[in-house]
């Protein structure tokens, strides 16, 4: 009775190659005595070989016969426009330009106006280093209590660094 | 004093008389050479293709689009392999990328719903609704080239890929290999479950045909 049992995946793979033409004599030989030996291996390439036999069913129709002269007729288009191929990269490229050149404008527009409020505006630092001497001497100012006063030391150009600082005593009443 | 490439170059000018036309196009813009390729293989790109996707509008679609990118790098063109296995190199990335884009639309289309007749089941399940439809009376042809379409579609997309390139253009495990930037020895092992699988799903229909006979 013949042996039913499949054959392992390797000894397959090696009588398909041997089908295929695609071993070495070598191998071809020692598949060869395989052969020789084992119904199940003749078994197994019979069926092999008649499965591939069986492809040649499969239909192969003639292609259309203005398929060649569709594409030849581009290619021709293509020659006398060479940027026309692109056609469809070039449509979702001018599509994406058209969104990046919205885009940028939103940017550009943003970027130009926290320029402007930056120059015109200064910042918080610049403004305290404007007042320092205003802020160091806020003490005697507040003293002088009058701006008319403070005016008419300025213009005399009376330096208030000279003034005597304030005594404990005075503090005190 | 020729580099490697260009010694490479010139053997499979030499040996290959489409890398020749296929250089002609590539120097002269040479009409009749691009005839002459378009010629040659245009039946043989579609034919594969309308097997491995199994449309055959998309197919044609397709097999222009591959000669359009045959024209459009003829500049870039290296002769580093035969004609053909460039040509199917580029069959394969388009009829991959189809395959891809129409995948993620159909998982969209389908889910939930019965895929039809012999869409998209597993092989075991195949085999076993050929087997089960097994009339007692004689096979006809049509139906036959039916079933064989059907066991072909059953395949996974490698399988098929390298089982219509193996058969139908006679390549190499070697070329098939280059073609799908797998090794020759991959290439081995995917045929051998191609056939194995083929086998699976067409044997009742080889036992009808004995019986028959």
């Amino acid at each position: 009775m013949p042996d039913e049992s499949p054959l392992p995946a390797d000894q397959r793979e090696q009588l398909v190659a041997y089908l295929d033409g695609e071993l070495a004599e070598e191998e071809a030989r020692r598949v060869e005595r395989q052969l020789a030996g084992s119904e199940a291996a003749r078994r197994e390439v019979q069926f092999l070989a008649r499965t591939w036999d069986l492809l040649d069913l499969l239909p192969r129709r003639q292609p259309p016969g203005e398929l060649t002269e569709q594409t030849l007729s581009q290619i021709r288009a293509e020659s006398l426009h060479p940027g026309d191929w692109r056609g469809r990269v070039g449509r979702w490229a001018r599509r994406g330009g058209f969104v990046a050149a919205w885009a940028g404008s939103l940017a550009a527009a943003a970027a130009l106006g926290f320029a402007a409020v930056r120059a015109f505006r200064p910042s918080p630092s610049e403004q305290l280093l404007n007042d320092l001497p205003v802020i160091e001497n806020l003490t005697e100012y507040q003293e002088i209590g009058s701006y008319e006063f403070l005016r008419a030391l300025y213009e005399a150009d009376f330096p208030l660094e000279e003034m005597p600082p304030e005594s404990a005593d005075d503090q005190d009443v | 004093m020729a580099t490697l490439s260009d010694t490479t170059g010139k053997q499979y000018a030499v040996r290959d008389p489409d890398v020749r036309f296929m250089l002609r196009v590539q120097q002269d813009d040479d009409p009749g050479a691009f005839a002459h390729l378009m010629e040659t293989y245009q039946g043989r790109v579609l034919a594969l293709l309308e097997h491995l996707l199994g449309d055959p509008e998309l197919a044609e679609d397709l097999t222009q689009e591959t000669f359009l990118r045959v024209y459009r790098s003829r500049k870039t063109y290296l002769p580093s392999a035969k004609f053909s296995t460039w040509l199917f190199t580029i069959v394969n990335n388009l009829a991959l990328n189809a395959a891809r884009s129409r995948g993620r639309r159909r998982e969209v289309a389908i889910e939930g719903r019965d895929s039809g007749p012999l869409g998209a089941r597993p092989l075991e399940q195949l085999a076993q609704v050929t087997s089960g439809q097994l009339p007692a009376r004689q096979l006809e042809k049509a139906e036959l080239r039916d079933m064989v379409r059907h066991a072909v579609e059953a395949l996974g997309e490698r399988q098929r890929m390298a089982m219509l390139l193996n058969k139908f253009e006679q390549m190499s495990y070697a070329d098939i290999g280059e073609v799908m930037g797998m090794s020759p020895m991959a290439i081995k092992s995917l045929l051998s479950r191609a056939r194995s699988n083929l086998r699976e799903i067409l044997e009742p229909y080889m036992n009808a045909d004995d019986r028959r006979r």
